[in-house]
């Protein structure tokens, strides 16, 4: 009968090389706290940037890891909404040394500033960055209205 | 100085957030193009064979990040494009875009010549492959 036996380096060695398997200090990197995800107060996940130009109202949100399969957007009225979740798979056979990253499912509704059209709503998901485009309801679209010159209308007289 | 990790899918952040939508309002913060880099969220696991470090680094691209070992340092920087044009009108400016940079010490049983790296959805995953002579061994033991 034979008894299968596993060598490996001695504990204290093993020790140390976990140990050199950190950060070093990066000159130059830094992070202002308000850049740093969520501001402090908007806990809700995930963190979304948000503008407008005249016709479409645009969103974006940060979810690497994800594929498309794995982020439900949905519109309606004037509320967003953002769904998903993520898994990590580990490595076959693998042990943790450093865990910073989350399994996560989230969901958040978000007020748009106007309404728009649920049919113009288009979502991409491209190297972890969500970007949705909506073009906003007519009513709300700036409408450009032409100066006539009183003489050429002919309507003004008195 | 201590750096704030970006990324909000960190291992605390798994709330769910089902509330009504939220109102909003102009908060007077764009999206921001940021200048300073971001040290992305990272994860390291080891196997018998290597060490894997994940990270979180989310609208780059396979050629704009460059990976260096310098002895027993590897340093990663990935070069992020501006997104936003600074004359859109804002609503919500959660957080910024700008370059991720971090550096991980690494142990000398990783076969520096051996390592690669692969940039999917989003996220960076590079493998440190070990030296041979750095793998557990399975030795027989015969009965006598």
């Amino acid at each position: 009968m034979s008894t299968r036996v596993v060598l490996r380096p001695t504990i204290s060695r093993l020790h140390n090389e976990v140990d050199r398997l950190f950060d070093a200090v990066f000159p130059g990197a830094m992070t202002p706290q308000w850049m740093s995800g969520p501001r402090p107060g908007t806990t809700s996940m995930p963190a979304v940037n948000m503008w407008e130009d005249e016709q479409h109202i645009y969103a974006e949100a940060e979810l690497p890891g994800l594929t498309p399969d794995q982020v439900q957007v949905s519109v309606l009225g004037d509320a967003l909404t953002i769904s998903g979740n993520r898994q990590i798979n580990l490595p076959e056979g693998a042990t943790v040394i450093r865990r910073e990253r989350g399994d996560v499912s989230f969901e958040r509704s978000i007020r748009l500033p106007a309404e728009v059209q649920s049919d113009s709503v288009e979502a991409s998901l491209r190297n972890g960055v969500l970007t949705i485009s909506m073009a906003k309801a007519p009513e709300h679209q700036p409408r450009r209205i032409e100066v006539r010159s009183g003489d050429a209308s002919g309507a003004a007289t008195s | 100085m201590k750096r704030k990790e970006r990324g909000a899918m960190t291992n605390q952040t798994t709330a769910i957030d089902r509330s009504q939508p939220q109102a909003i309002e102009q908060t007077g913060q764009s999206p921001v193009n940021s200048p300073v880099s971001f040290r992305p969220v990272s994860d390291v696991f080891e196997t018998d064979e290597a060490f894997f470090i994940s990270a979180d680094m989310p609208g780059t691209s396979s050629d704009a990040i460059d990976l260096c070992v310098e002895g027993q340092t590897l340093t990663v920087h990935a070069r992020v494009q501006p997104r936003y044009d600074s004359n859109a009108r804002a609503w919500l400016g959660e957080y910024g875009v700008g370059d991720f940079r971090r550096a991980f010490r690494i142990g000398e049983n990783v076969d520096t010549e051996r390592i690669d790296a692969d940039y999917q959805n989003g996220v960076l995953t590079i493998r440190l492959p070990k030296h041979q002579d750095a793998r557990p061994r399975r030795i027989e033991v015969r009965g006598g």
